[in-house]
């Protein structure tokens, strides 16, 4: 019963913490139990036995990793949110998301991940936010119906044009399921954090990934492997492209940031895309440093982008910009030679694409963590987890692999 | 292709139309009522998913009764568009669900998913209406779940039921926007 | 190591309220310097130490060989210096001591990967340590850093795809092909500073303090060229296509050029003294492009020269007028008995030996040379600093740093014998009676050169005007004449700059340009674009 634990456990935390709102402590010590619990029965499932199932689910390495991580970030968010947060609803909304995700990665084909993404992106829809729910449906629906689509060409027939179609949705419904370029939804940066587009690209986008590829690249024929892979760095160099250049162009600093995102999703999908356990290794470490790194310090970086703290650039700032730059000895260093080294191998002027793209990287990284002001009592903590989280990713990121199973 | 079966194609795409064509709660329930019964119907080589998904959009379809603007709202002014949509969408997915697709499941059961596919997404991705989103993205799930049945995929069962469950639960989100709080 | 905890204990110490930061970088950068000259020389064997994973399929392996060894002297050698005679606070002198323990771990990489991890390191620490204390310069440092740093790492990527490894002894001589070496000089060329236009190298001298863009320039310096001379190794003594030996000797001469009209037409002495370096750079390069034996012992000759002159510049006293600093000048560009004349004149003689069109490379460094004595000379009536900066230098440091300099000269000899040589025996096969240093000469094809001979006498009688004479008057005071070769380049430069910049899509095609326009439509989700976008792929991929 362990995959059926690893998403009820976060399930139930999620609505214990929302039932008690009102009693703030209790609501985090007994979501925080349920959501750690979860993570515990999560991580046993690497032992065999643990993974019997009574639905017939199975959570693969990869997937559960990431799972795991996400976790991670969430209890660091949760524990280090800035004064101002809303801590119980930060961790109701976090381990609603975990559950979801745990479903995602459980789900044995991509209708299932459709159903799943279907509720989850309604649940993320439904909360409170600046934009009217239609608005922010729009692109996990297109992603559900993508995932329909793309499953019923799989089932179509044997002619390649049913391959290659189905490979081309189900690429697309990835990039949607996301929201990214081309299905970017609108931003209001005033939106509260857990609600806004950025936690969906930022926490629940990383892991939903992995487990969509888990479940999607086994399944596209000989025929769709071309069409998936080129379509995937296509668009990958895409976002690349587009949040570099919106993030070093934007007016604002939460549309920055935002663009950043989409920068390292672009990396992402080129490494998913190039189909080499190079690239994969180097998309995976790249959502991992998206989920421990970048987004936490977007949630640190709120109190200035609101306006309710100064600006600054401090030594501790110079560290962060490096780190969002990409640089040694940080998590960037690892995800660049991966890339690089995959992209040599698939098609070498590929390489100096992303390398272009990441030497135009460099723009926006000063700017963003400006936003991190002077970080002080939890927020300095939280710096200090992040940029470390960051430094393992660069120095060992084979301990993280081998987690995966890469 | 029995006479049941075109029926409960017509019935299904009737309730596609109806929710692609109304604008208030009483018109969207109905969209997704008989968008259930006609998916039911076309599913009663499996029983368990023909109860599940049918049973799941009757009941999201009553919960959308909850909620959102009263009344029919069907065909407002300015609908010439939409109603084109309907039947070209009618059109073109019995024209590819029975004779470009060879599979999975039966014709009208192709043809059936795909309405639901084509006309919910359409829907919400041009509506302004939080019932109506609420409404086709069940409705996308409810096909979902027909597709998962009609493959026969691992753990078919389980996916129906999840599917069921989901419209369900979209059923049960509330129609109208909450106000914003919190950072 | 020693470095390292260095940089903790001095960060320990400083949170518990204990000054002790210079004092103690200083003496783990001479205790560094002192154990790297006893791991090696008593032995002078080869020694590695295993390290992790770093990523699927590359190890961290550190090497200590006589290559390593020589770069080694190159990072320590000023660094301790500066360490030493620079004033720094607690929390700098600990960041110091952590950038000289990475850059260090540069040198001593065996692959390229591990090399670029932390010549990285040691660029992003010095970062910080630049932008704590001021911008100016970091917006031209960084991107040179980071692009010369992603060229190393594509090309480490590259090498280990085609041979399975980027370790430096261990790559194919099939490997190393043309288009890799080119991505390798690229991240030499911008990481050490070493361009035909004014490098990092040059503009860290704009900042108002020089005290963390010298320790950039002292210890990123070598490590391109440490990259350089490994490519002799990968690539079975030669690099891959004779036509890069002479791409990169032509590219020398054009940056030492450049380099000395920049330095002659300089407006005060900060920015002469700030194309020392670059200069230098230039004949090292042009040195390793020649590829004989003499020429890539003429570039690490040359190499550790830069580092005693890297540390030099920086402790150079600017308040007052000393009576050593026309002396000083001339004996930075190259006058003799200096290390800098020694390493200069071996470049030449390593171009003109190796014959054929090297011959007028060298007569064009030559030339570059010349310029830079002219440079010189008038740099001794410029004003010391610009307009902003402050006013640095230890007279303790610039005379330490100084006689080291001086003594290098006569010394050439023993150093070409101890660590000129047995470096380039490590990546090049050195033909008998090509080169050799013995105590009192260095041996070359062309003829014995005697160090000692020439360089004792000129010392003592450089020497003596400076112990016994009297303080000259203040030559800063006299207005400086007119550049030698007026900088004409420097109009056009910015005439195309503001061109470029003024460059705009004509008004009728903006429309077809705007990124926002596109984001607010996918963003409002309009049906009919995302359709539109699904028949064009679905039309694409089927053809």
């Amino acid at each position: 019963m362990g995959p059926e634990l690893a998403l009820g456990l976060p399930a139930v935390g999620a609505v214990l913490a929302a039932a008690l709102r009102r009693r703030p402590a209790v609501a985090l010590a007994g979501g925080g139990l349920l959501g750690l619990a979860g993570a515990v029965v999560l991580a046993l499932l690497a032992v065999p036995q643990a993974q019997s199932s009574l639905l017939g689910l199975n959570l693969p390495a990869a997937p559960r990793a990431l799972l795991l991580l996400t976790a991670l970030a969430l209890a660091v968010m949760v524990a280090l949110a800035p004064p101002q947060a809303d801590r119980v609803g930060l961790l109701a909304a976090g381990l609603a998301g975990m559950a979801g995700l745990a479903a995602v990665a459980a789900a044995p084909d991509v209708l299932a991940v459709a159903v799943v993404v279907a509720v989850l992106a309604a649940g993320h829809a439904a909360l409170p936010g600046g934009q009217p729910f239609p608005t922010r449906m729009r692109a996990p629906g297109l992603a559900v119906a993508l995932l329909l689509a793309g499953a019923l060409l799989q089932h179509a027939g044997d002619a390649p044009v049913f391959a290659r179609l189905a490979a081309l949705s189900l690429v697309l419904s990835l990039v949607a399921a996301a929201g990214l370029v081309p299905f970017l939804p609108e931003l209001d940066p005033e939106e509260p954090a857990p609600a806004s587009p950025v936690a969906w690209t930022g926490f629940f986008g990383p892991a939903l990934a992995i487990a969509l590829v888990a479940r999607m690249q086994p399944t596209i024929g000989a025929d769709g492997v071309p069409v998936y892979g080129s379509l995937l760095v296509g668009l990958g160099v895409l976002n690349l492209a587009w949040g570099t250049v919106g993030a070093w162009r934007a007016d604002g600093d939460v549309a920055a940031w935002r663009y950043s995102f989409l920068a390292d999703w672009g990396l992402a999908l080129v490494g998913l895309g190039m189909v080499v356990p190079d690239g994969y290794a180097a998309a995976y470490l790249v959502l991992a440093s998206v989920l421990l790194v970048r987004f936490p310090l977007y949630l640190w970086a709120r109190p200035v982008l609101l306006n309710r703290a100064p600006a600054a650039m401090g030594p501790a700032n110079v560290l962060l910009a490096a780190a969002l730059a990409g640089a040694a000895p940080f998590a960037g260093f690892s995800v660049r030679v991966l890339l690089l080294r995959a992209a040599t191998q698939v098609y070498w002027p590929l390489a100096l694409v992303l390398g272009l793209g990441m030497l135009i990287w460099l723009a926006h990284s000063f700017r963003l963590a400006r936003t991190l002001g002077a970080p002080a009592g939890r927020s300095a903590v939280g710096v200090v987890l992040a940029l470390g989280f960051s430094l393992l990713l660069g120095l060992a990121p084979a301990v993280l692999l081998a987690l995966g199973g890469l | 292709m029995g006479i049941v079966e075109v029926a409960a194609v017509v019935v299904a795409w009737l309730g596609g139309a109806f929710l692609v064509l109304s604008d208030a709660r009483r018109g969207i329930a109905l969209g997704m009522a008989l968008y259930s019964a006609g998916l039911a119907a076309v599913l009663f080589t499996a029983p368990l998913a023909a109860v599940a998904l049918g049973g799941a959009g009757l009941v999201g379809a009553a919960l959308r009764l909850r909620d959102g603007r009263r009344g029919w709202g069907t065909l407002p002014p300015g609908s010439t568009p939409r109603l084109l949509l309907c039947v070209v969408a009618g059109v073109l997915t019995a024209f590819v669900g029975s004779s470009i697709l060879e599979g999975p499941g039966s014709a009208p059961m192709r043809v059936t998913i795909l309405l639901g596919g084509a006309l919910g997404a359409a829907r919400l991705l041009s509506t302004r209406r939080r019932e109506a989103a609420l409404a086709s993205t069940a409705v996308m799930t409810l096909a979902v779940g027909a597709a998962e049945a009609s493959t026969g995929g691992p753990a078919a069962a389980t996916v129906v039921l999840a599917a069921a469950l989901g419209a369900i639960l979209l059923g049960v989100l509330p129609g109208v926007e909450t106000d914003i709080h919190g950072t | 190591m020693v470095l390292g905890a260095a940089a903790l204990l001095i960060w320990f110490a400083g949170a518990a309220g204990l000054r002790v930061g210079r004092p103690l970088a200083a003496a783990a950068g001479w205790l560094a310097l002192a154990s790297i000259c006893l791991l090696w020389l008593p032995r002078r064997s080869l020694a590695e130490w295993s390290g992790p994973s770093l990523i699927p399929g590359a190890r961290l392996i550190l090497r200590l060989d006589a290559v390593s060894f020589a770069f080694a002297l190159c990072v320590l050698i000023p660094a301790a210096l500066l360490l030493t005679f620079q004033r720094r606070g607690w929390r700098e002198s600990g960041a110091a001591a952590l950038t000289v323990a990475a850059a260090l771990l540069a040198v001593l990489a065996d692959g390229i990967l591990s090399t670029s991890l932390f010549w990285g390191t040691a660029a992003t620490l010095l970062l910080v340590q630049l932008r704590a204390d001021h911008l100016r310069a970091t917006e031209v440092y960084w991107p040179a850093l980071v692009a010369g740093w992603l060229a190393l790492v594509w090309a480490g990527g590259a090498l280990d795809v085609l041979s399975g490894t980027a370790v430096y002894t261990a790559v194919p001589v099939t490997a190393m092909t043309s288009a890799l070496f080119l991505l390798i000089l690229a991240a030499a060329m911008l990481g050490s500073g070493v361009l035909p236009w004014r490098p990092w190298t040059a503009e860290v001298w704009d900042r108002p303090r020089l005290y963390v863009g010298s320790l950039a320039v002292a210890l990123l310096f070598p490590i391109g060229f440490y990259v350089l001379v490994r490519a002799y190794g990968a690539d079975g003594g030669r690099w891959p296509s004779p036509w890069l030996n002479v791409l990169v000797g032509a590219l020398a001469v054009l940056i030492a050029l450049t380099s000395a009209l920049r330095a002659q037409a300089a407006t005060t002495r900060r920015q002469f003294l700030s194309e020392a370096l670059p200069g230098l750079g230039g004949f090292a390069l042009l040195a390793l492009a020649v590829g004989t034996a003499t020429g890539i012992t003429a570039a690490v000759a040359t190499l550790l020269t830069a580092a005693v002159v890297a540390a030099l510049l920086p402790l150079l006293p600017e308040a007052a007028e000393s009576r050593a600093a026309p002396l000083l000048l001339a004996l930075l560009v190259g006058a003799p008995p200096a290390a800098t004349f020694a390493a200069r004149a071996l470049v030449v003689q390593s171009g003109i030996e190796a014959g054929g069109g090297w011959g007028f490379l060298a007569l064009a460094a030559a030339l570059a040379w010349l310029l830079s004595f002219a440079a010189a000379a008038r740099a001794g009536r410029l004003p010391a600093v610009g307009r902003g900066t402050e006013a640095g230098g230890s007279a303790a440091g610039a005379g330490v740093a100084a006689l080291v300099l001086l003594a290098g000269g006569p010394l050439l000899g023993w150093l070409v014998a101890q660590v000129c040589l047995p470096a380039t025996a490590e990546v090049v096969t050195v033909p008998p009676g090509a080169v050799a240093g013995g105590s009192i000469a260095v041996l070359t094809a062309a003829g014995a050169w005697p160090a000692v001979a020439l360089g004792l006498p000129l010392l003592v009688l450089v020497l003596l005007p400076l112990l016994g004479g009297r303080s000259p008057r203040v030559a800063a005071a006299v207005e400086a004449p007119p550049p030698l070769l007026s900088p004409v380049w420097a109009r056009p430069q910015a005439r195309i700059w503001n061109r470029v910049r003024a460059l705009r899509v004509p008004e009728q095609y903006r429309s077809l340009f705007n990124p926002r326009a596109l984001e607010a439509a996918m963003g409002r989700g309009q049906p009919l674009l995302w359709a539109v976008l699904l028949l064009a792929l679905a039309v694409a991929v089927n053809r």
